[in-house]
């Protein structure tokens, strides 16, 4: 019986001590703010929250990072999200038809870029140079599940060099693989977004002409059943301020 | 290493957690299924074993179905105001249900090992029920109940897919080590990435030693008796 009464104890201490499952986690005067943003805003949102919550106190922001298919079915099955940021337009698209979500805003942009190391004597003045016999391959994202690659893909079409360096591609699963791949010599260039690019400093960067390709945007927006909508529409309309772009453009993203 | 300290104490409460809850409910649920027979018992015992077949993204799109808004559960609590996605319990929830089978089947292998004239003996001299389960039962199937304890805590601490799902990968919140390492090595930051992995590994490495030492131990007690 002793025994008993002691497992309950523990089990009560346990499940009591800093435990809450309610929403009601803040303070009556602090607000929460739930937020699910694709992964790759990772460290310019991480910084943009931070400079949100000390200018407005009492203001908690919670962000969920997860790729945008996954935070996309956790909003299509009520997951409580007041503001969602996209890597990519096809999500919002599905959301809005769905009409679970208002009028997109576009928050950032991005730049295609080819990357090479920087301590080979490679110099590139046209894309269509990779296509030379000396050049070796080239990785891109998977074209079906890497936006990056799908984009790189467009690009290459628009140049018309994509039959061509066909046989030299290689598809990555992931930007951090091709990365990695380049870092690694095997292989000689790779297509990647420019906020990628520069997550890594033993690469040379050559932007690809925006034209190549069609643009590359963030879009974010308000869910009609969000519990804190006029807090999320501040925190919107912040991220289109001047300096919280200079901050997104720290991190290799670029205005629209 | 401040932002990585989170993740490990997360991890740790987590996993501590959801080895206690889902213990409480294998270790019952295997003492029910070894002791007694009814229509439909292999169906209860497939869906039981479900988790540990089920790619973990595919028990996350489940339990988010479940508890969701529009989720059978999830009205429910709704209705009391209580919020399970994107919080802290929904990673425990995640945690508890694919670490579920490995304490069952542990739990039932060790029950089905307790013979069971020494559970009538106690009850020829008067013993009640209760007094023949913690007295005699589980004693007897705890090498099994603890194998699987140590085994269910492994898995819930290495648990990815469906908390990624149910709780979501909020740093500081829901961020357990396997998203952190996962995110960490994503946007390129191997440091943090290797540091987390070395703490998985070790704490993974120093459950597996114990647990064999200790059957080793057993397993040597055992054969002295005889002799």
């Amino acid at each position: 019986m002793k025994r008993i009464f002691v497992c309950y104890l523990i089990l009560n201490i346990i499940l009591t001590g800093g435990c809450q499952i309610t929403t009601k986690t803040t303070s009556p005067t602090e607000q929460l703010l739930q937020i699910s943003a694709s992964a790759s805003l990772k460290d310019a949102l991480g910084e943009a929250k931070n400079v949100f919550e000390r200018e407005n106190s009492g203001v908690k922001l919670k962000i969920n990072f997860a790729s945008a298919g996954t935070l996309k079915y956790q909003i299509e099955q009520g997951a409580p999200v007041d503001l969602f940021i996209s890597a990519g337009e096809e999500q919002i698209e599905e959301l809005l038809k769905q009409g679970l979500i208002d009028d997109p805003v576009i928050v950032a942009g991005n730049r295609l870029v080819l990357v090479v190391l920087a301590d080979t004597n490679i110099s590139l003045m046209d894309l269509k140079e990779i296509t030379k016999s000396e050049f070796g391959r080239v990785a891109i994202g998977s074209v079906k599940t890497v936006p990056a690659g799908k984009y790189a893909e467009e690009a290459m079409r628009k140049a018309g060099i994509y039959e061509v360096i066909l046989p030299k591609l290689i598809f990555a699963k992931d930007v951090r693989q091709v990365l990695s791949y380049v870092e690694t010599g095997n292989v000689d260039a790779g297509f990647v977004y420019n906020s990628d690019a520069i997550t890594s400093k033993r690469l040379k960067t050559y932007v690809i002409p925006a034209n190549f390709h069609k643009p590359i945007v963030y879009p974010a927006a308000v869910l009609k059943e969000a519990k804190n909508r006029e807090l999320a529409q501040g925190f919107l309309a912040f991220l289109q301020e001047k300096e919280v772009k200079k901050i997104f453009k720290t991190y290799g993203f670029s205005n629209i | 290493m401040d932002s990585l300290f989170s993740p490990i104490l997360l991890s740790f409460k987590v996993s501590v957690l959801a080895t206690i809850i889902t213990g409480i409910f294998g270790v019952a649920a295997a003492w029910f299924m070894a002791r007694f027979r009814f229509t439909g018992k292999n169906f209860i015992e497939t869906l039981m074993g479900l988790p540990l077949v089920l790619p973990p993204t595919v028990i996350g799109f489940c339990l988010l179905y479940l508890f969701g808004k529009n989720g059978p559960l999830g009205y429910v609590l709704q209705r009391f105001d209580i919020q399970i996605i994107f919080t802290w319990w929904a990673a425990i929830i995640a945690a508890s249900v694919v670490s579920f089978p490995l304490i069952y089947r542990s739990a039932r292998a060790g029950f089905e090992g307790v013979e069971n004239k020494f559970e009538s003996a106690a009850r020829t001299l008067g013993a009640s029920e209760g007094r023949i389960f913690f007295t005699i039962t589980l004693p007897l199937a705890w090498p099994g109940i603890l194998a699987g304890l140590l085994l269910a805590f492994a898995r819930a601490l290495g648990e990815f897919g469906a908390t990624l799902m149910l709780a979501g990968n909020i740093p500081g919140q829901t961020q357990t080590i396997p998203l952190a390492i996962y995110f960490t090595a994503e946007s390129g930051d191997m440091e943090s990435a290797g540091f987390l992995v070395i703490i998985i590994a070790l704490i993974s490495f120093v459950i597996t030693y114990s647990l064999n030492s200790w059957s080793d131990r057993k397993v040597r007690s055992k054969v002295g008796l005889r002799c």
